[in-house]
């Protein structure tokens, strides 16, 4: 699998860990490889290069060496949520065997356990017990992506990759979602991988955030400097992106053209075609993810940061 | 809407469409009014369920039949001034329809990849669109699609004509569709959720396409969307719709400003904002089932400030100087 070119080189760079109980969100455009990244961690896809460390019971395991069995093993401790809640579901499934599979799989309990526990989740998540009897068409999108949510809680996972989970919801909708990921997360000390390419979203939820793009990790922050000072003309431009809830307004659009072909990235900086701010040292040179002068565990990957004064444009 | 009448476009009162199924009567429109004047455009708002999408196809008469049927109401279009047409007297295949669809009246989708043909070029679904409602030949036809994919800023025209649609990216497609829906020069573009498969940044650019291309054309529009940022940016009016019915309609600059109705406030406030950390407030509960929709106003289950009478008796719309809206918090006096 070659489709992260370079991926790993960043992550051994600055050593890109997610905490316990913290939630990281990861942004850019799509085609930027975030799910792609995402599915590395669970190695769903196997990276070419490079280590994924994994908490298990106190020892950091390396997962990228690890054999199917034993992945098999650790794999109870993540979970996933899919943007998709239609295709994510199995329809000819019941609702009780599509959230208590997990369950089955890794041979927790008895029968009667894994049904009390899926009916808990499901009042928890905010559906009732009479719901495990359906299926996933009796469902509209919001309670679809619930019940995702009550399969990834039923193994009682401690990390959660979250890819798109709300951009194919409404507005009202999101917020309930995006609500109840945050109450889960409280109560049972959930640490999240949230993948979005809306920044407004991923700001609300994260605590920190990876700005992503084409296969690179282009600045690292915690979601208040990503806001308030962005040391990346990227970050910048995924800022001015979200739209300003005014009537009258427009948005800004700082970058040009669309995004490469990830197989033939650009020389130098990846973002340079498209930068307004680009340079000659950018189209030659590729900038390391440095740390940003002045600011703890925040990192930016371009030339020009400490020359240029990024704003917030909304 | 205080416009002098012949400045209308098309002039929706009182339209309501009913789904005749199996297990029951769906009233998915149910009395909408609402007009467009030329060159402004109107946003239809609400949460998926609401009856946007039915609205917009009946003014095509492309709402699903036959089970979907209009049961009364009126669309006046109007495609000269003076000249009146009522669009629901018009029979589903009739010539008069035809030759308003794509013609007078285009639409543009939320997915572009459904929407185009996966097996023919960019150019011949261009020129099949140009050739139906024109009398031109085929060169002829060629230039008007390539100065149509030049027009909505796709690079390289040429060789987009020859290439097929994956071989081009989300806002490329819609770009394409764009490029169709507009190159009979329409009078009316309805747009239906066109940007909310894209990324924001992508949503950004088409936003900003379609406003300039509409002032460039003159162009009225319906832009149908669950998202009322990108009702702020685009639209003249809006009409929130809940349930088949509009419970709330103004200016743009109105209702963001001072939304009335609880229905309206909610949807600004369960938006994530990116200067602040607020727990975000959700509408509490789903859009109604269809099939046993509340006796009174159909809000008042998810509504905060919900009142007795509001469980018996439904609202009507009424004017608070030029700002509509159907809620009992507002006309006390019929209380």
């Amino acid at each position: 699998m070659n489709r992260i070119v370079g991926y790993n080189k960043s992550v051994n760079d600055v050593d890109f860990t997610i905490k316990k109980g913290e939630t990281v969100g990861l942004v850019g455009e799509s085609g930027s490889g975030k799910t792609t990244l995402g599915r590395c961690i669970v190695r769903l896809y196997d990276s070419t290069a490079g280590s994924i460390k994994f908490n298990v019971n106190g020892k950091m395991t390396e997962l990228t060496n690890l054999s199917t069995k034993e992945m098999k093993n650790i794999r109870k401790n993540f979970q996933m949520l899919f943007q998709d809640v239609y295709s994510s579901l199995d329809t000819r499934m019941k609702i009780s065997k599509i959230v208590t599979e997990p369950l089955d799989i890794h041979n927790v309990g008895t029968k009667k356990d894994r049904i009390e526990r899926a009916k808990e989740l499901m009042i928890k998540v905010g559906l009732s017990e009479n719901d495990l009897e359906k299926y996933p068409h009796q469902f509209s999108g919001g309670q679809r992506q619930r019940i995702g949510i009550t399969r990834a809680l039923s193994i009682n996972p401690e990390f959660i990759i979250c890819d798109e989970p709300v951009s194919a919801l409404d507005v009202s909708v999101q917020a309930q979602i995006l609500n109840l990921l945050v109450d889960l997360k409280n109560e049972f000390n959930l640490s999240y991988l949230f993948i979005a390419h809306d920044l407004s979203v991923v700001k609300y939820i994260s605590d920190r955030i990876i700005v992503m793009y084409l296969g690179k990790i282009l600045e690292i922050a915690s979601s208040s400097d990503i806001y308030e000072s962005p040391r990346h003309p990227y970050t910048e431009a995924l800022l001015a992106a979200i739209s300003k809830n005014k009537a009258g307004s427009k948005r800004d659009i700082l970058l040009k053209g669309n995004i490469p072909d990830p197989s033939n990235p650009p020389s130098g900086c990846v973002l340079h075609p498209r930068c307004s701010y680009a340079r000659d040292i950018c189209k030659n040179i590729s900038p390391e993810l440095m740390p940003v002068k002045g600011k703890t565990n925040a990192f930016a990957a371009c030339h020009l940061t400490n020359e240029l004064n990024l704003k917030y444009f909304n | 809407m205080n416009t002098s009448e012949n400045n209308i476009l098309i002039d929706v009162r009182d339209l309501a469409v009913y789904f005749h199924i199996e297990q029951g009567t769906v009233r998915s429109v149910d009395g909408v009014s609402f007009s467009i004047d030329r060159g402004k455009s109107l946003g239809l708002v609400g949460e998926s369920g609401c009856g946007k999408t039915i609205t917009a196809l009946s003014l095509l008469l492309l709402h699903p039949q036959p089970e979907g049927k209009i049961e009364r109401g009126n669309i006046f279009f109007y495609p000269e001034e003076g000249n009146r047409i009522d669009i629901t007297k018009l029979g589903i295949n009739s010539k008069d329809i035809r030759q308003r669809r794509g013609n007078d009246i285009s639409m543009i989708f939320q997915e572009p990849m459904m929407s185009l043909n996966p097996v023919h070029t960019i150019g011949q679904q261009l020129t099949e669109t140009i050739r139906l409602h024109q009398k031109v030949d085929r060169n002829t036809a060629h230039k008007i699609a390539t100065d149509a994919l030049e027009r909505v800023r796709i690079s390289a025209p040429k060789r987009r004509m020859k290439e097929y649609p994956f071989q081009l990216s989300g806002g490329m497609r819609q770009r394409v569709m764009i490029a169709i829906a507009l190159s009979c020069n329409p009078k009316l573009l309805i747009a239906d959720e066109p940007t909310t498969a894209l990324d924001v940044t992508i949503e950004a650019e088409i936003l900003n396409l379609i406003q300039e291309l509409k002032s460039e054309l003159n162009m009225s529009m319906l832009m149908i969307t669950h998202d009322l940022g990108v009702i702020g940016e685009v639209t003249d009016e809006v009409a929130v719709m809940y349930v088949g019915k509009v419970v709330e309609r103004t200016s743009t600059r109105k209702l963001f400003k001072e939304p009335l109705h609880p229905y309206t406030k909610a949807l600004f406030k369960s938006r994530p904002k990116i200067d602040s950390k607020e727990r975000l407030s959700s509408i509490e509960g789903t859009v109604p089932n269809p099939y046993s929709q509340p006796k009174g106003c159909s809000f008042e289950p998810r509504c905060e400030v919900s009142m007795d009478i509001c469980k018996n008796k439904s609202p009507e719309l009424i004017d608070h100087g030029e700002h509509f809206v159907s809620c009992w918090k507002y006309n006390k006096e019929e209380i």
